[in-house]
């Protein structure tokens, strides 16, 4: 009896539920096939890959392709690259995106407010691909208006090939990535220093705190958490950027500060066709990355008491 | 006494300073975007000179009739915005159906579920992984390889899971009374009520449609599947070191060679100014529902 009972309840729910199921999924079908397939073709990194003879049927290479990894100059290269580039942009980028919410925050004319506010969200929109095209009008050393400035003052002749030395190369694409970034990266932070308490600036105000006292004690101190989620994702995320601005920006002159871990994923891979060790340096890299966002977490956690997971 | 002064200096002197640093930003965002549009309308040879100007030296349709003649680029306008509109549709609608099951709070094997579709943000199995899997669904060279992969996204399905849980039960609970089956209530009553996370998502959707060029550069091979963004690409990546450096002796030296890269330089510039037309006009009109999205993700995220 009890037993007829409990699978008429069973029943009851499966029919009530059973569409909202049905679309669920769909949506894991398609992370099935699209998604964990992908994941499982990782094997491939453990293998000497032959398209002839497909995923299966691939010998095993004990563990080849991670060994040679440790031997690949390019590899150290990318590395350096990858990192040198992220720091440099962190360096740079978190306190000129911050420094302009703050400013932003201080227009007291809406009209304005709102005009900077769109176009400097623009850039956002466009891809790397027309990136590549805008910084050619500015830098290109016979047409770029930057060159063209540089000559008309007199510091060159003939105009400087700016993506033909290497040395600079860095400053280049963490420049660019900041005209292109700007405005969308601030959008967060200015959210947050409208929603301070605007109480908490009056006080501030009789007190006799002035406009940089206030920034500087009411909301620097606002934003910290949003700064610190912030820098977690952008370190979690380190080893996937870069690969637009290598693809579009990188040349034989300035190929050994241009190439990026992702770019070289892709060049080993789809250019070169050597699937199994590309997908090796692919896997090393997810884990990387994961663990440095665990990492970055964790140092968030011991220095401000809460972090992002 | 001094104290108060230089609060009230800093109130007057600040606000200018500001003022001005602001508008420095606005004008070295604008003012790229306008040197384009500039060289698109200016002669060719000419606009090899170089200069600071503020409008064409030597005004010409050349380049855009150029480009409105050229079938390779008539067709990459047409692919572009066939895979934005049908790409758009699809994801949002897929996303939003999925999205819809899973936001119900009592929904057996739920914690299950997510956790199957939030694993797939962190791992991955990667670009090689990847291109072998659309090999093999027979996606290479095809034009579905635009639409199928990018029909759901984890992160859009988090922003509609978060919007739908805050529509109200009872709204549901009537329709179900009056007999209406779950994807009927879906269509009717759920989208309806959703419409501007359905614009956000949208618009999110159209941008990187609109925008993708690796897909075509790595899937694809034939010339009826090119688009405006993967056109560039190339255009980008053929004016390559050597020709930049022959470019500038041309210049300095005024030799000949120079007349092989006229035409692409302004031809360029103008077809990226049609590339990137649609977003940047229809843009400030939308800005509301990008914001909105961008801090519904941030909250949630």
């Amino acid at each position: 009896m009890e037993r007829v009972c409990s699978k008429k309840t069973k029943n009851h729910w499966f029919k009530k539920e059973y569409p909202y199921h049905i679309m669920v999924w769909m949506g894991i079908a398609f992370l099935a096939v699209f998604s964990y397939i992908p994941m499982a073709g990782i094997i491939i990194a453990f293998k000497n890959y032959r398209i002839g003879t497909g995923i299966l049927g691939s010998p095993w290479n004990n563990f080849a392709h991670f060994i040679s990894i440790f031997e690949d100059f390019y590899m150290l290269n990318a590395l350096t690259n990858t990192v040198g580039i992220f720091l440099l942009s962190m360096l740079i980028e978190f306190p000129v995106v911050i420094a302009f919410a703050l400013l932003l925050n201080e227009i007291n004319n809406i009209t304005f407010k709102k005009i900077v506010q769109t176009v400097s969200y623009l850039p956002h929109f466009i891809s790397w691909t027309i990136m590549a095209i805008i910084l050619d009008t500015l830098i290109s050393p016979s047409r770029g208006i930057i060159n063209q400035a540089l000559i008309a003052l007199g510091f060159t002749e003939n105009g400087i090939y700016f993506l033909g030395i290497k040395e600079i190369y860095w400053w280049v694409v963490v420049i660019a990535s900041l005209w292109k970034g700007l405005g969308w990266s601030s959008i967060v932070y200015l959210a947050v220093i409208t929603g301070i308490d605007e109480s908490l600036y009056e006080a501030a105000k009789i007190d006799g705190a002035g406009r940089f006292a206030r920034m500087r004690y009411i909301t620097l101190p606002s934003l910290r958490s949003i700064i610190c989620i912030r820098l977690i994702l952008s370190v979690g995320s380190m080893v996937n950027t870069g690969f637009d601005q290598a693809y579009f920006l990188n040349n034989p002159m300035n190929y050994e500060k241009s190439l990026t871990l992702s770019y070289y994923i892709y060049e080993i891979g789809l250019i070169r066709g050597n699937f199994g060790y590309s997908t090796a340096v692919g896997l090393l890299l997810s884990i990387v990355s994961a663990l440095l966002m665990l990492f970055a977490n964790g140092l968030v956690k011991k220095i401000n008491g809460e972090a992002l997971f | 006494m001094a104290n108060t002064r230089k609060i009230s200096s800093e109130g007057r002197v600040f606000p200018v300073i500001n003022g001005i640093i602001m508008s420095l930003i606005l004008l070295t965002t604008l003012y790229p975007f306008w040197y384009c549009i500039v060289i698109s309308f200016n002669d060719g040879t000419d606009a090899l000179k170089g200069g600071f100007y503020l409008f064409p030296r030597i005004f010409t349709w050349e380049n855009y009739e150029f480009i409105f003649q050229n079938s390779r680029l008539l067709t990459g306008f047409r692919n572009s915005v066939l895979r934005t509109v049908s790409g758009t549709l699809l994801h949002i609608g897929f996303t939003g159906i999925v999205a819809y099951g899973l936001s119900k709070k009592q929904l057996h094997f739920r914690k299950a579920y997510m956790f199957f579709i939030l694993l797939t943000m962190y791992f991955s199995g990667g670009m090689i992984p990847q291109y072998l899997l659309i090999k093999n669904l027979g996606m290479l060279d095809n034009f579905l390889v635009y639409i199928i992969p990018t029909m759901f996204g984890v992160y859009n399905a988090i922003l509609f899971i978060s919007y739908y849980e805050s529509i109200p039960e009872s709204l549901e609970e009537s329709a179900t009374i009056d007999g209406a089956g779950k994807f009927v209530i879906f269509f009717r009553i759920i989208i309806p009520c959703s419409i501007p996370i359905f614009a956000t998502i949208a618009l999110f959707q159209i941008v990187s449609q609109w925008n993708s060029w690796f897909d075509t550069v790595i899937y694809t091979r034939s010339d009826t599947l090119v688009t405006l963004q993967s056109i560039m690409a190339k255009m980008v990546a053929e004016a390559d070191a050597a020709k930049e450096m022959n470019e500038m002796v041309a210049s300095g030296g005024g030799s000949s060679k120079a007349f092989v890269t006229i035409k692409p330089v302004t031809i360029r510039v103008a077809t990226m100014i049609v590339t990137t037309f649609p977003i940047t006009v229809a843009y400030p009109f939308l800005q509301k529902y990008f914001i909105k999205g961008i801090m519904l993700g941030s909250v949630k995220g």
